[in-house]
Order: structure tokens, then C-alpha cells, then sequence
């Protein structure tokens, strides 16, 4: 390997007759005047000068070469040359001198670009790309840290793991997770939650899907794999049914947008609210007086009349709150609060709340404001030598984060996002955010997001974004709709450059990986089979059918309760025949059924 | 007022095409029917796997080539760099170099001949080389066929000496010389078929006699020698003997030569034609693949002569820069 062509002080060509490079891979400009310069390789390429693109001259068959090998064992690929383009890792005084040796590095001469951490007190998200040939050279407490899942097939580290130490937050705070549809953004969210797990980091996560839960195994994993217990290090709660908002903690701001999130608010609903909420209202004198108030309002002056404050609002528009409110009220989110959440993560655990997005949205908001108010206040009378109730740092983690702070417009969570990312470093509060749409994304939060994870983007929008947001090259934007799911670029600050990662396997899976026709597969097989229970009597007194039959059969069920139009019946017969319970067969134009014996 | 250009290619038109058509040379058919009285005219046969495997059992195939750069370009003032290389189809290869310069003359005899042709003296050169890297291949490597590029009997009349001994060494170590000649200035066919030459046919080339009568991997294998000339003082029995086969190994119009030794192409030596069939891009120009790696190999870049130029003084090196360099169109 040796140094050719124009050189300078960022770059380098380097040429290689023996093998073709790889991309990522680290090398050494072997030359002690420079001390050693270490690069990486960002383009490659390969060239043979006797196999040249030439329209002109026609191209040689490769049956030629072939001959050429089997008469002469003349191999043409000898003159292969690879070229690789290294970016050199740290800018050195003076351009690299054409013809230096180029060499493979050893592990530890590059092991402070690559390893920032400790293993057992960092998360170990992945392997670094193209570092199979570093690998040998590291100590052991780096070996065997991560397995890999490469087209189905579970691989051993092939290289140096990626290890993300959580205080470099102090100095780099959050962390962006971007990537398209099946890129490995959920997969790779779970990684990271994994290991906020080990090290039991608070943790607090929004959960849309209702994928982030940590029970199940993935089938596929190793024996020994899954070395922690998660299920005692994570509580999943759905909102609504487990954990809800306590109204008495309500201000008339969350109010409004809880309502608002149930339904849109009118101008007039929301002066209305205004105007009947008070301070230390619980869900029953809030919503008494709104019952009173239309009760009123529908029968005149009734009942001595609307309270001094009431007077004036329209009819529709305390209507309009009662029905939001009702709807929030049965969806139970007045039911429950947030203790279990609080303690959950005062236990170091990892907190999931789950719920439908809309609700979702504004329950984070309430949640999150209250919990980060709480450490805020417990930080502050800290600094004030006042005494003060504990609150524990926390992680944030969201995955569809364009819902939760979206650029150009508001949504009840976006201004404690806002905050966060901008003040959560003091506090020990973090995000992790994740989305498919980053240009979708607030960008006073985009810009605070310290680490950012590159998936396989295709959307030009987003690539711009991602070019202007990271410090990812031209040449690694241009590979980003390429990337294999589970490859990420990680362009971080505490790196100060962009590494390419393979995210590990992860050793949990969300309950619902069941592939959807699989699943439907499984339900017609349900159906059939309760449908099979409910007639199967009936059938058993008839024994043998014929078509003409169905309509008998079909006032037989509908005696039992069952009613089916013969043309339904029919199709359901069909699905007992494919399901192997009936016999068909069809006899002078007529088709003819058979119960199967033991069915 | 008509144009002089116009007129004169209209006529050169109607004498050329006149020459060349079929009623003068004969149709396709007759003209095969009169070629096989020289020689057989048969189809290639592409040899595949283990025909090839057995063909040169652990002997090399070495090509040869040469190539001529100059710096500087008019009489007398310009430097050539000479280069001959034997390529092996394993090993490093044989590259000879030397360097020509008609400044100053060495000698008066020298610089008369140099006065009237000197492109002949630098092409002898360059034939020397080329035929010393092929004996220094035969040292090195003992191949069992030596391809060299372009007629055998450049070899035999710029540079008799060394090709004579070349001849004498290949025939007693049994290996296989041949030249292949891409575009083919010989009149062989004229010169072979003696009594039996058509009228039409009389000082016709080859290359007018063939063009479009071959098909596609079809090759003609004269029967006789047709050039070759005595050394001074050798007697007509051990002169050289060339005979020149004719081949339509690519798709492209126009055949191919293939110059081979008389005493060895009368020991039957089919199978080389096969051969180097085989390893003919079918798209190409017709000549083996091999040939054409010699040949990328033998090329002196820009980039390379410049370099070696540097080496001369500055002002020596201004004797030969031309002012071509400092023109503006
Ligand atoms: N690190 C990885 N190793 C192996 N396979 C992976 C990895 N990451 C993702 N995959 C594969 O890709 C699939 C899709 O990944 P994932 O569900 O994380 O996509 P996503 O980016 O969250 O997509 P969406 O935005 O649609 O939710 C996974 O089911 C898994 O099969
Ligand atoms: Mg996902």
C-alpha cells in the first residue's frame, strides 16, 4: 500500500495491488516525520488496466481470460489496483509525501478514535465498521461484548464495539435517531434502552406502537445472549388504564390541551374554560359544574340560574367541553395519576408508557413537565443549599419525536422538549428522540441533539437535513439510501466525527413481530375453528349434505341463534374444507359435504 | 467553377473501385474456389477446457513487442526512447531499452544513411531489441510458443544477424515462433500461386484479395513459403522461410497474418491457429489477447518520458524541444 497522486493536508490517495480496500477501514501513513498520520478510507475503487470500460475498442470476453487460465494459469485479476480515498482522522502540518508506505493499523494505535468508554458503564450499541482486522489486537474486556444479526444469521463481533459513554451527555447532551421506514431506527431504540437498563439509568419512554416492551426473547438468540433480567428492570404502563392524570394537578394551560387533544377546541370553548376552571378543581367539581351549567342553560333559568361567572358562554360551547371532557373521563385518564410512573423511575427502572398518540401527546406533556419540574426544583434548592425533595436525573425517549415537537406548529409537548433540550443538561435530563421525518423536526431541538444516528434515508428533504444537521461527508450522504438495516452513521461531538456502526442484536423483541399474514393465517384458523363449534352439532345430525341442503341448515342454525344466508354458509363451509374438517365433493353438478370423522 | 478535390477523388473513385470489384477479382465463390489451390481453407476450432489445459504443459507463452517515444521531432534534432518487451505468461519479462538519437553522428557512413532515412535506422534498432528480448525470453524461461507482433520478415530483413540466430535457436529448442500482423501489407497470394494467378489477381495485396472472403473464424493455411531472404554467403536451403497464414479471428472485417517458420509450419502446427483464435476478443482487432497486454505493458506514458528527459541539461534538452510546444493553434 503506498500514497500516489496530488496530496494534501485532509487527503490522501492510497493504492494497494494485493487486496481491495474497505470502506471505513483504518490506516497508517507510515512516516514518523508526520507521526504516523492515522486515516480512514471514505471512497473505493478498483481498477484493472487491462479490463478498461472502452465503447470504442468492444470489450473482451471473459471467455478470453478464461482460456488464458486454463492454458496458461494466467490470471488477469494480478493487475487489479485498488484505490481507496483516506480522510485523515487529525490535520497534519504538511501534505503527505507521494510514496509513503501505507499500512493496516494495530488496535491500539487507533483505539482512542474508537473507543470513548468503558464497557460495563457505557452502552454498547454495535460494532464499528471495517475494525474486523483490530479486533485480535484489543483486551479482552472488549471482546465478545456484542453479537451481531446479519441477514437472518447470528454473527460473533467481527470488530470493535461501539461504546457510547452516557456522562459525555454533560458536555453533549441528547441524542437524534433518524432514518426511513425499516431502517432500524425501533431496533436500534431497543439497543439503546437495553443498555440504559444495564446501567439502570432512570428512563422515561413514550411509546406509540406498543412495541417496547422487554419480555420476549427474539427465536434466533443465542443460548446465554439475554444475560439480564429486563422484566424486573422495566414497568410498562398504558395510560388510561394504569396510570392517568391526577385533575386536582391540572393548570387551565394542561387542561386546554388536554381537551384540545381530545377534540379541537373552539375559541369560544376555550374562553369558556378559562372562565369555569379553578385552581384545585378535581375532575368531580369540574365536571359538576360544567353538567350544572348546561343543565341550566337547556332549561332556562331553572335551578337559580348560571353562576356570575358562567354568564354569557353559549350553550354549544360548554356542550363542546362536557362531550371532550367525557370522552377523556371514559378514556380513564382521570382515574389514575402518575405515581406509578414517579416511582418506577425513582427505582431506576425503565418507565414505558403506552397509548394511543393522540392521547399519548398530551399525557407526555403533563408527565414530563411535572417530573422534569421535579428535578429541576430538587437541582435548584440544591444550588441554594436549601433542602429539597429527591428527584433522579432521567432519560426522555420517544420514537415518532415529529409528533411530539413539530417544526412550524405547536403540540402540547413541544415546549417541554423545547426546554429540555435546551436547559436538560443542567438538570441530568436527556432526550433520545427518534423519527423518520427529521426535516419534520423542531430545529431548535434538531440543533441541541448532540449524537445523531443515521439510518438508511432515501428522502432528499431529509437527506438536506442531515447533511446540514451532521457533520456526515458528501460522500457518506450519498450512501445513506443504501445503508442495510441496522447500519447507522453516528455522527457525534464526543467523537467529533462520524462513525459507521452495525447496531447489535438486540437481545429482547417487541411482543408484536409476528408477521401480519402469519397472523391472519392464525385468526381464519381461530374463526374456523369456533365457527366448527357453534355448527358442528348441527352438521353431525346431518352426516352427509348436498347444496340443495343449505337452506335447511340454515334455519337449523338460525334456530340455535346462528344466522347465515345460504351464500355465507356456504363460504364458510369452504373454510371447514380447506381447514380439513369437512369432505367436499361435487357429484352431478351438486356439491356434497362430508363430516369428517373426529372433527 | 467545380473543385479541383472533387474532381480528382471522383476519378480516383472509378479507378479503385474498378480494381476491386468482383468482376476483376472474381464473387466470393470464385475467389475461395481459387485460394484453395494454395492452401486449405478450414474452419477454426475454439478450443475449450482441457484441450487447453494439455497445450502447454508447464511451458510459457511469451509475447513480444515493441514501441518507439520520441522527444523532439525534427530532423535531426529528437531523442527516441526504445523499448522491447518479452512478456511472459508467468514472470517478470524481459524489457530492453536503448536510445536513438541522430546527434551527433557517429560516423560519416552512419550519418549519410541517417541523412536519407534515419526512420529506417531507429526501426532496425527497435527490431534488434525486440528480437534480443525474445532470445534473452528463450534463456529465462524456454517457452513453447514466442508470438511476436507484426510480420517475421521485418525481422529477417532489418535486423538478418540476430533474427538467424533467433530461427537456428527456436527450431532446435522446439518452440513455436510466430508473428501476427494486424494489418497486413504482404502480397503472399500473388506471389505463391505462380502460373495459377488470375489475370486480376496480378500485384494485388492480400488484404484486397481477402476482404470479406473469409467468414468468421474460418482461416486459411497457405501451403508454401512466400518470403525470406539468404543470408550473404548462405545458400538458398538454409534461407529463411516464411510462410504467412491468413486468419478471420473477429467479427471485424479483414483478416489477420500469421507469419510462421517453414520448417515449422510444415510439422503441422494447426492447433496454434486454434489457439490464438481462442484467445482473440471476438469484438477486437483480430490478434490475441496476449499481444494486446504486451503491448499496454511495452507503452512508454507521457508522464514516464518526461521524467527520463529531465535528466538531460537544460540546455541540451533545448536543443530538442521544438517550437510546435510554443505555437498558439
Ligand atoms: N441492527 C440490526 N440488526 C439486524 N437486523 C436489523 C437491525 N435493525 C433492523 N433490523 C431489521 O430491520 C427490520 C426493521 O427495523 P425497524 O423496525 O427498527 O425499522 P424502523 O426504522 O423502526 O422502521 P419504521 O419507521 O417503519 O418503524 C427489523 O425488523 C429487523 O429485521
Ligand atoms: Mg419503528
Amino acid at each position: 500500500m503506498q500514497v500516489v497522486g496530488l496530496t494534501n493536508e485532509q487527503e490522501v490517495i492510497v493504492i494497494d495491488q494485493a487486496r481491495p480496500f474497505r470502506m471505513n477501514e483504518y490506516l497508517i501513513i507510515n512516516d514518523p516525520a508526520l507521526d504516523f498520520p492515522k486515516g480512514e478510507v471514505v471512497e473505493t475503487q478498483s481498477f484493472n488496466r487491462f479490463l478498461d470500460f472502452n465503447l470504442e475498442k468492444g470489450i473482451v470476453g471473459p471467455e478470453v481470460f478464461k482460456a488464458l487460465k486454463d492454458s496458461l494459469d494466467y490470471d488477469i485479476a494480478q493487475h487489479d489496483v485498488h484505490v481507496a480515498k483516506v480522510r485523515l482522522l487529525e490535520r497534519i502540518q504538511v501534505p503527505v509525501r507521494p510514496g509513503t508506505d501505507v499500512r493496516e493499523p494495530l488496535f491500539e494505535e487507533v483505539s482512542s478514535f474508537l473507543v470513548k468508554g468503558q464497557p460495563d458503564q457505557s452502552l454498547v450499541l454495535g460494532v464499528i465498521q471495517a475494525t474486523d482486522n483490530l479486533a485480535a489486537g484489543m483486551p479482552a474486556t472488549l471482546q465478545g461484548r456484542a453479537r451481531l444479526l446479519v441477514d437472518g444469521q447470528v454473527r460473533d463481533q467481527d470488530g470493535v464495539p461501539f461504546i457510547f459513554d452516557p456522562r459525555a451527555m454533560q458536555q453533549y447532551p441528547h441524542i437524534g435517531i433518524f432514518g426511513g421506514s425499516g431502517s432500524g431506527k425501533s431496533f436500534g431504540l431497543r439497543v439503546f434502552l437495553e443498555e440504559l437498563m444495564k446501567l439502570r439509568i432512570p428512563t422515561l419512554v413514550f411509546d406509540p406502537h406498543y412495541e417496547l416492551t422487554f419480555t420476549d426473547t427474539p427465536a434466533n438468540s443465542p443460548p446465554g445472549y439475554r444475560d439480564l433480567k429486563f422484566e424486573e428492570r422495566f414497568k410498562a404502563f398504558q395510560v388510561g388504564q394504569d396510570v392517568g392524570v391526577n385533575f386536582k394537578d391540572l393548570n387551565t394551560r394542561d387542561l386546554l390541551a388536554l381537551l384540545n387533544a381530545a377534540s379541537g377546541l373552539s375559541e369560544g370553548m376555550t374562553s369558556a374554560v378559562e372562565a369555569l376552571h379553578k385552581n384545585h378543581d378535581t375532575h368531580t367539581t369540574f365536571s359538576g359544574r360544567i353538567d350544572d351549567l348546561v343543565t341550566a342553560l337547556e332549561g332556562g333559568e331553572g335551578k337559580g340560574g348560571a353562576s356570575g361567572e358562567a354568564r354569557g358562554i353559549p350553550l354549544s360551547s360548554v356542550k363542546g367541553i362536557q362531550w371532550r371532557l367525557n370522552r377523556l373521563f371514559r378514556a380513564g385518564l382521570f382515574t389514575n395519576d402518575i405515581k406509578p410512573i414517579e416511582a418506577a423511575l425513582r427505582a431506576g427502572q425503565l418507565t414505558v408508557v403506552q397509548g394511543p398518540i393522540w392521547m399519548l401527546n398530551v399525557f407526555a406533556s403533563y408527565v414530563t413537565g411535572t417530573l422534569y419540574r421535579q428535578r429541576r426544583d430538587y437541582k435548584d434548592a440544591q444550588f441554594r443549599r436549601e433542602p429539597g425533595v429527591y428527584f433522579p436525573p432521567f432519560v426522555l425517549v420517544t420514537d415518532e419525536a415529529h409528533n411530539f415537537a413539530p417544526k412550524g406548529f405547536e403540540a402540547p409537548a413541544k415546549s417541554i422538549i423545547k426546554e429540555i433540550a435546551q436547559e436538560g443538561r443542567k438538570y441530568g435530563v436527556f432526550l433520545i428522540l427518534a423519527t423518520q421525518r427529521p426535516t419534520l423536526l423542531d430545529e431548535t431541538v434538531t440543533a441541541q441533539l448532540n449524537t445523531k444516528c443515521v439510518f438508511r434515508t432515501v428522502r432528499a428533504s431529509d437527506i438536506a437535513t442531515i447533511k446540514e444537521e451532521t457533520d456526515l461527508t458528501h460522500e457518506e450522504a450519498r450512501r445513506l439510501p443504501f445503508l442495510r438495516s441496522g447500519d447507522t452513521f453516528i455522527s457525534s461531538a464526543i467523537f467529533g466525527r462520524t462513525v459507521p456502526v452495525r447496531i447489535r442484536m438486540a437481545k429482547t423483541c417487541s411482543p408484536n413481530t409476528e408477521n401480519p399474514f402469519d397472523e391472519l393465517g392464525e385468526q381464519v384458523q381461530v374463526q374456523s375453528d369456533g365457527f366448527l363449534t357453534t355448527v358442528g352439532p348441527v352438521l353431525a345430525k346431518y352426516g352427509v349434505f348436498n347444496d340443495a341442503q343449505l337452506i335447511d341448515l340454515t334455519r337449523d342454525l338460525a334456530k340455535q341463534g346462528h344466522s347465515y344466508t345460504v351464500d355465507a354458509l356456504r363460504s364458510r363451509l369452504d373454510g371447514l374444507v380447506e381447514a380439513g374438517h369437512l369432505e367436499k365433493e361435487t357429484f352431478l353438478g351438486m356439491a356434497q359435504y362430508r363430516l369428517r370423522s373426529g372433527a | 467553377m467545380a473543385d479541383e478535390w472533387v474532381m480528382q477523388l471522383q476519378r480516383l473513385n472509378g479507378r479503385l473501385s474498378g480494381e476491386l470489384s468482383d468482376e476483376r477479382l472474381g464473387d466470393r465463390t470464385q475467389r475461395r474456389e481459387t485460394l484453395r489451390q494454395i492452401g486449405e481453407l478450414r474452419p477454426l476450432n475454439r478450443l475449450n477446457g482441457e484441450a487447453l489445459a494439455g497445450r502447454f504443459e508447464d511451458r510459457l507463452l511469451v509475447g513480444v513487442d515493441g514501441t518507439i517515444n520520441s522527444f523532439g521531432s525534427h530532423f535531426p534534432y529528437y531523442v527516441d526512447f526504445l523499448r522491447a518487451l518479452a512478456k511472459p505468461s508467468r514472470g517478470e519479462g524481459i524489457s530492453l531499452k536503448d536510445i536513438h538519437c541522430p546527434l551527433p553522428p557517429e560516423d560519416e557512413a552512419e550519418a549519410e544513411i541517417a541523412l536519407r532515412n534515419d526512420n529506417e535506422v531507429r526501426q532496425r534498432k527497435l527490431a534488434n531489441l525486440e528480437v534480443q528480448a525474445a532470445l534473452a525470453a528463450i534463456d529465462a524461461y524456454r517457452p513453447a510458443v514466442i508470438l511476436m507482433d507484426g510480420p517475421l520478415v521485418r525481422f529477417d530483413m532489418r535486423t538478418k544477424e540476430s533474427f538467424s540466430i533467433l530461427r537456428e535457436k527456436v527450431i532446435q529448442e522446439n518452440i513455436l515462433l510466430a508473428g501476427c500482423i494486424e494489418n497486413i501489407e504482404s502480397k503472399v497470394i500473388a506471389s505463391v500461386m505462380g502460373d495459377a494467378l488470375p489475370s486480376g489477381w496480378r500485384n494485388r495485396y492480400d488484404r484486397d484479395l481477402l476482404w470479406r472472403v473469409l467468414d468468421y473464424g474460418e482461416v486459411l493455411e497457405v501451403a508454401r513459403p512466400a518470403k525470406g531472404t539468404a543470408r550473404q554467403g548462405q545458400d538458398a536451403d538454409t534461407a529463411t522461410r516464411i510462410r504467412t497464414w491468413f486468419m478471420q479471428s473477429s467479427r471485424e472485417p479483414g483478416v489477420v497474418g500469421l507469419d510462421l517458420l517453414e520448417e515449422q509450419a510444415a510439422a503441422g502446427v494447426s492447433w496454434l491457429a486454434d489457439y490464438l483464435f481462442t484467445i482473440s476478443p471476438a469484438d477486437g482487432r483480430g490478434i490475441p489477447i496476449w499481444l494486446d497486454l504486451v503491448d499496454r505493458e511495452v507503452r512508454l506514458t507521457h508522464a514516464e518520458l518526461e521524467a527520463y528527459v529531465q535528466l538531460l541539461d537544460p540546455q541540451v534538452r533545448r536543443v530538442f524541444a521544438s517550437k510546435r510546444d510554443a505555437r498558439f493553434f
